[in-house]
């Protein structure tokens, strides 16, 4: 049978994978959530069932809870859909040269045209991507209220 | 544009709704509420729960009580969760639609005891 201190050292490391909230989660429901994870902790200790089991799915459930919110609150930061709307725009020029066969002489390969590789796409996305997110990095999450949460998905299919 | 209230409610937050109708409970007492509901069909991990709690308080359709002992419980002070009168305009949209359904079926003979039987 669980003891207090095997609970009470449950509820710290899942204190301590609340943290991967967004910040205004966290600081919303980091408390209640710990406080229920130990209520259940302590209705299976009443029902003398272990505890381990239940703790690894518990952990798991909430790490996808906690990609979700880290997602929705990505998603919904309109500096980030634009800086990805950006990237494509500008990557689609060497694409199209490509496809369309257009394009001025290359001095390194001695052939003409745009010859891109799919790590040239990548480098080039990474590094336009990059420096988005830095220049934009205050809209995405630090500096949002601490107060407000990241908005619902009822606009987008509905309440929650 | 479609009234808030006519958006369709996931299963989550319907079976919330519906524990949270007529009492104030917190998060623990939410998840034994909907498992006793549901008759132990429906469990909700505290992802589960809470991101949707986050949602709908942010919608509008509940909202944080007092914060206070469950006297049932240990002594620690729990936040209480409250339907507001969106979230119960909410809940009789959702029922309304889930009743048009059961007069479809109606309407059509379906059987009520699965489709086993050759349909």
């Amino acid at each position: 049978m669980a003891s207090d201190r095997a609970i009470g050292r449950y509820r710290r490391w899942y204190a301590r994978l609340l943290r991967l909230y967004p910040r205004p989660f966290h600081e919303r429901f980091g408390e209640p959530m710990a406080q229920t994870f130990t209520d259940l902790c302590r209705e299976r200790r009443e029902a003398n069932e272990g505890l381990l089991g239940f703790a690894v799915a518990t952990f798991a459930e909430t790490t996808t809870g906690i990609m979700r919110e880290n997602m929705t609150l990505l998603m919904e930061s309109k500096a980030v859909i634009r800086w990805v709307l950006i990237t494509a725009a500008l990557l689609a020029i060497p694409l199209l040269a490509m496809v369309l066969n257009l394009g001025v002489p290359d001095p390194g390969s001695g052939t003409e045209g745009v010859h891109w590789g799919p790590m040239d796409f990548a480098t080039m996305g990474v590094l336009i991507l990059g420096a988005g997110s830095c220049s934009s990095t205050p809209q995405v999450g630090r500096g949002t209220s601490r107060t407000s949460l990241p908005s619902g998905s009822r606009s987008r299919r509905g309440w929650a | 544009m479609k009234n808030q209230t006519d958006a369709p409610l996931t299963p989550a937050v319907l079976h919330i709704l519906l524990a949270l109708f007529g009492e104030e409970l917190h998060g623990y007492g939410i998840m034994k509420q909907v498992e006793r509901e549901s008759h132990g069909k429906v469990k909700m991990g505290p992802g589960t729960l809470y991101g949707s709690l986050g949602r709908m308080m942010e919608a509008g359709l509940i909202r944080e009580g007092d914060r206070k002992v469950d006297p049932g419980m240990d002594d620690e002070r729990r936040i209480y969760y409250t339907l507001t009168g969106l979230g119960r305009k909410a809940l009789e949209a959702e029922l309304d639609r889930y009743r048009d359904v059961v007069a479809v079926a109606t309407e059509k003979r379906l059987p009520s005891n699965g489709f086993a039987d050759g349909i």
